[in-house]
């Protein structure tokens, strides 16, 4: 391989330009405010204040995501919901805030891991393929409908798998600890070399 | 390449899991009349069955929760799945939905 495609290789490659081979891309995601809200979802009234508090409709199906343009509430478990907020002004705090004022009185936690995440998106048509190659997930399964997410593995990294604008020909969001980024960033630089057009 | 099911995610592949040895171990109760035999049996004795085995399991990289699993230690095969607090399967059921499922005249639930 050629020095060119190993400088893809590196932590500064990430917080760079994004990859665009044509048929595939990878890029960095802007943060976002991200909080964990735990509560048992057969509980009426945590239901009823997460869904005040966001202005969405609880998931109610396993491994489901309900969102809006600015916004996605996540399951995440039977008794654990992600929600992510994508505003440039409001600060993650006020928002973790808003949501235990809502669960006053509900058995529930509300964590914020904002900057505990990386979002990477990887799209085009060839994303799928290149995304086969690190996980053993049966994409086309867990991911049928527009609405599914996933959690599992690429590589060695855990990974949550959202679809863009609620569309997997939209590209893929990857969620990942951000400790993981570069491991999983340098995983899909190599895995799209093949589809360089 | 194995599947195992997941009591919320549906079937995913055996490297999404980790095993934590046997389930439906109760805690003595009374752990401070217990002697050292007793507490040593609770502790560290297991039934170590060949066959049929129950066992409990977590979805690491999915869910991350906890549940519970018949396994059949010859064959290494899944006969069952549940959710925690959920009562265990009857062992003689499950082998008899087995030897059926093996001869064809029945299907064997989550397999
Ligand atoms: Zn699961």
């Amino acid at each position: 391989m050629s020095a060119q495609i190993y400088s893809v290789f590196t932590t500064e490659a990430i917080h760079a330009e994004p990859l665009d081979y044509g048929a595939v891309s990878l890029s960095t995601m802007p943060h976002c405010i991200k909080v964990i809200i735990r509560g048992e979802h057969d509980n009426a009234a945590f239901i009823a204040a997460v869904q005040e508090a966001t202005g969405l409709s609880a998931p109610t199906r396993a491994n489901s995501v309900s969102s809006n343009d600015t916004s996605e509430l996540i399951w995440l478990g039977p008794s654990e919901l992600l929600y992510r907020l994508h505003n440039e002004t409001l600060l993650a705090g006020d928002t973790v805030q808003r949501l235990q004022n809502a669960l006053q009185g509900v058995h529930s936690a509300v964590v914020d891991v904002s900057d505990y995440y990386t979002t990477l998106k990887l799209a085009g048509p060839d994303a799928r393929r290149v995304l086969r190659k690190g996980t053993p997930l049966n994409v086309d399964v867990a991911l049928a409908d527009g609405s599914d997410c996933a959690q599992t593995r690429f590589g060695h990294a855990a990974i949550l798998l959202t679809q863009a604008d609620g569309q997997a020909e939209d590209g893929f969001i990857l969620q990942v600890r951000w400790t993981y980024a570069e491991y999983l960033w340098t995983f899909l630089a190599e895995a799209m070399q093949e589809y360089r057009t | 390449m194995l599947l195992i099911e997941c009591p919320w995610c549906g079937q995913r592949d055996q490297t999404e899991f980790s095993a934590h040895g046997e389930a439906h171990i109760a805690r003595p109760t009374e752990t401070a009349t217990l002697n050292d035999e007793q507490w040593g049996n609770y502790v560290f004795f297991r039934s170590n069955s060949k066959g049929l085995h129950y066992e409990r399991w977590t979805h690491d990289f999915g869910c991350r929760r906890w549940f519970n699993a018949v396994r059949d230690t010859v064959s290494d095969q899944f006969l069952v799945t549940y959710k925690p607090g959920e009562p265990a399967p009857d062992a003689k059921q499950l082998t008899q939905q087995l030897s059926d499922a093996t001869s064809g005249t029945a299907k064997v639930s989550g397999v």
